[in-house]
């Protein structure tokens, strides 16, 4: 197994095919593979929006939302699933829910996530964005397995979230739920 | 730097169907953002309640008041989904059964009080161990209702399975009453525990017979409709490794000198749980040696006994008997 937020942005895959060109937010270029590049949804809507006999000129398309150093983060994502990943046939929703729930993170993706909490969320923001949904997916998935080990005052600090209820607002809430409030267990984690 | 506030609100939704519901009601108290985005009738986690069995470590709906009964916050919920998480302790609870038979009658206490307009009409159960009691849940034996189950386990009992089948009267004394009698007994000594590989689903129709009535007098199909799993599923307790299907073991079980207290036990069986199917086609077919024919003709319920009977130790000493 290819290690995961350390692979090389050299890992291409076997056959380069068309290179399109994108830039992020402070403008820096990078030429992709149109394999990777399509991997999201917005790139390949402008692809085929443009024509895609395009994609091979000097145009480049304006990812005018997304910084440097969260696309180079993406890119290698994007670079190891387009060489790795079967197509898969599309789940049923029930299917998916349960995959969503049982089915533990690879490997690969979990430690390409493990980082800090706020890159997760720019990450999930940028992929959001782009149309990945995988990506999208993996990420809410990590935030979700973060959020089961964090007590509501823990949530609120650790996403700089303001408690905008009344106090007695609160407590109304938690009095719905007291059956429910126990501590959440202290799971091995290192967000 | 990005704050949880800048998340649009299609990605806080799509992060919300990544929790459990019970997680879900905890976590509404975050913000009065979290709380009406996981409070919208209209969100996927309010339709289809995912309930895993882990969320029970923390949550005793025994110790639920019935004014904090959760359904009353999963006011369009029409599927409920619970799974064992495959990383937790499965040693920690010891009674699956009872915590699902506490979430059904929370349901059926809560549908009773409000005028809902959409009810659960769909169980899935996945990656878990249950015993077949949770099949005779009112709720979901109602027509209409399906049972969904996804690589699980299912622990039946044989003395509930099998107290639809004793011997007539008149038989008791014969050869064939009595080597029905000695495999109903060694059967019901052992439990049968059956997996589904993949995917199983039943729908209760109207076809289901119909024998009970619930206490406030509804009536429900007969128990027996509700051993849908019994079609596909491996029994664990035949090695199964050599026989992937009931159909597999039964064929190696039964060869081509089928006795008459065999078919008369078989007999039985057809006349007690599956009248609908002709006793005297299905038993031809097992004495001219179409065992498959025979399994696709008859309820998966007497296959499955009978099968079982046979060999409910993993060891054919019974044939002894036949």
């Amino acid at each position: 197994m290819s290690t995961a937020a350390s692979s090389s942005t050299s890992e291409t895959i076997a056959e380069p095919g068309l290179k399109i060109k994108v830039s992020t937010k402070e403008g820096e270029v990078f030429e992709l593979d149109e394999k990777v590049a399509k991997m999201s949804q917005v790139i390949r809507g402008i692809l085929e929006d443009l024509g895609e006999q395009n994609g091979g000129d000097d145009s480049v398309l304006p990812l005018t939302q997304v910084e440097t150093r969260i696309f180079r983060k993406i890119l290698v994502w994007l670079k190891y699933h387009a060489g790795h990943d079967k197509e898969e046939a599309p789940k049923a929703e029930e299917d998916e829910i349960i995959a969503r729930f049982c089915e533990e993170i690879p490997e690969w993706d979990q430690k390409f996530l493990n980082v800090d909490q706020a890159v997760i969320l720019e990450i999930m923001l940028a992929a959001d964005y782009l149309d990945i949904k995988k990506l999208r997916g993996l990420c809410c998935k990590t935030v979700a397995n973060i959020l089961k080990t964090k007590t509501v005052e823990q949530i609120r600090e650790m996403y700089g979230i303001e408690n905008d209820f009344t106090p007695e607002e609160e407590e109304e809430i938690r009095k719905q739920t007291a059956w429910c409030e126990d501590e959440p267990p202290r799971q091995g984690s290192n967000h | 730097m990005v704050v949880f506030d800048d998340i649009p609100p299609g990605v806080l939704d799509q992060l919300f169907q990544c929790v459990d519901f019970f997680q879900l009601l905890r976590i509404r108290r975050v913000c009065t953002k979290w709380l009406s985005a996981i409070s919208r009738e209209c969100a996927p986690f309010m339709r289809k309640v995912v309930i895993p069995m882990e969320a029970f470590i923390h949550c005793d709906l025994a110790d639920m008041e019935p004014q904090s009964n959760f359904w009353q916050l999963a006011g369009v919920a029409t599927t409920m989904l619970m799974f064992e998480n495959p990383t937790s302790d499965k040693t920690i609870w010891e009674s699956r059964e009872w915590m699902i038979e506490n979430v059904w009658k929370s349901y059926e206490a809560q549908v009773k009080i409000d005028e809902r307009s959409r009810r659960v009409g769909k169980v899935v159960y996945a990656n878990m161990t249950i015993q077949s009691e949770v099949f005779q849940c009112p709720y979901t034996r109602r027509i209409g209702f399906e049972t969904v189950l996804i690589n699980v386990t299912l622990k039946m009992s044989a003395h509930e399975i099998m107290s639809v089948f004793t011997p007539d009267v008149e038989d008791i004394n014969s050869k064939n009453g009595l080597a029905s009698v000695y495999l109903l007994l060694s059967a019901m000594n052992t439990p049968l525990t059956v997996k589904v590989m993949g995917r199983d689903s039943h729908k209760t129709s109207f076809t289901d017979r119909i024998s009970t009535r619930s206490s406030c007098g509804q009536i429900l199909p007969h128990p027996t409709s509700m051993y849908f799993a019994l079609r596909h599923a491996v029994p664990l307790e035949m090695d199964g490794r050599r026989f992937r299907t009931v159909s597999a073991k039964l064929t190696w079980l039964v060869d081509d000198n089928v006795s008459e207290a065999c078919l008369y036990f078989v007999g039985q069986l057809i006349k007690r749980i599956d009248p609908n199917t002709g006793a005297h086609k299905a038993l031809d077919l097992i004495r001219m040696g179409d065992l498959k024919g025979f399994i696709g003709a008859v309820h998966p319920l007497v296959s499955t006994l009978f099968c079982y009977s046979l060999d409910p130790h993993g060891h054919p000493e019974t044939r002894l008997w036949l």
